[in-house]
């Protein structure tokens, strides 16, 4: 950058380049009730929360991921093209019985320009005139950035803030075993995370759905990458 | 903070740290169903000497590799072979770099 405005971190990381618009947080996605368990035909049944997501386009998704010695996991979406609502699936295992608790959703906008508070404080504007950040709407800032596998048992992650929300990689995974020349039965996986303790992060595939489709092939189709990916971790706290 | 640059809100919220990890997100990247042959996302001058980073944001049927070439990295993928063509799907990442 020849001219401009670029900010660096204590470490020479990026942190603010005018080029580029800084997501922004626009509010916390408001949950509905836990829904009753469902899908109980694979090793894994599972529970929807329906979240209303304030803002609009493209919007970034960070969640916190409740602390629970309990083997309950959590699929969250870390995107939302359009609209104004996501569902969130908490998973356990079939016949186990546990609760769990419902996890905090922060929104931030990849798409437009932040508000522009006015008055005081800082506002950073792009070449061609554009706000990519102002300061009455909160900056997404990295607290950390974790390279993960999928899966993962317990990996730690201490140096996180109290109160730690997480931009998590998605995948999913289906298997299906022929049972005939034009049938096959169909198991259905996701990619969930849970937080063991405060300083740990687990992640797996749990196996959720089974049903009978045609196709007649034995196949594993596995739709994301298991290694090599980031989780970025924002400082929650911040933006309550 | 020895020096440098951080952001507080009217509240005295810290909202921008330079003790924090960093990044600027500078791409997101829909790699279509069909995108079967190798093809890279290349950062500029700009990025010299950085990293680029990649959030998965909807899964797909798509390996990908960071790597840096000519001192710039680089985002390489490929669709994975092995998927039915039923199955396919495509990949969107968020890419950022520190």
């Amino acid at each position: 950058m020849s001219y401009g405005f670029l900010v660096e971190t204590d470490a020479g990381k990026l942190l603010v380049v005018d080029d580029y618009l800084i997501p922004w947080f626009v509010g916390k996605g408001t949950a509905g009730s836990q829904g009753a368990f469902f899908d109980s035909g694979g090793d894994h049944e599972r529970s929807i929360v329906a979240f209303s997501i304030p803002g609009s386009g493209q919007r970034m998704l960070a969640w916190t991921i409740p602390v629970d010695s309990n083997a309950v996991w959590y699929q969250l979406p870390s995107n939302l093209d359009s609209g104004s609502s996501i569902n969130m699936f908490c998973y356990r295992a079939v016949g186990s019985g546990l609760s769990y608790t419902t996890p905090e959703c922060y929104v931030f906008d990849m798409d437009t320009a932040p508000t522009a508070s006015g008055g005081y404080g800082m506002q950073v504007f792009k070449a061609d005139g554009s706000l990519i950040m102002d300061s009455g709407s909160p900056p997404f800032s990295a607290h950390s950035i974790i390279t993960h596998t999928i899966p993962t048992t317990g990996a730690t992650t201490s140096g996180l803030p109290a109160k730690p929300g997480f931009v998590v990689p998605q995948l999913d995974k289906d298997v299906l075993t022929s049972t005939g020349a034009l049938t096959s039965d169909l198991e259905a996986y996701a990619g969930v995370y849970r937080r063991p303790t405060s300083t740990t992060l687990s992640s797996d595939q749990k196996w959720y759905h089974f049903e009978g489709v045609d196709s007649g092939t034995t196949v594993t189709v596995q739709r994301g990458v298991l290694s090599g990916q980031s989780i970025a971790v924002i400082n929650a706290a911040n933006y309550d | 903070m020895a020096h440098g640059f951080n952001l507080y809100n009217t509240a005295g919220t810290l909202i921008m740290n330079i003790g924090d990890a960093g990044g600027v997100f500078v791409e997101r990247l829909v790699i279509a169903v069909g995108s079967t042959s190798t093809k890279t996302y290349n950062a500029d001058a700009r990025f010299s000497g950085r990293v680029l980073r990649v959030i998965q944001i909807g899964a797909g049927s798509h390996d990908y590799t960071l790597t840096t070439s000519g001192g710039y990295p680089h985002l390489t993928w490929t669709a994975r072979a092995t998927h039915p063509t039923d199955y396919r799907r495509a990949t969107t990442l968020f890419v950022f770099a520190t």
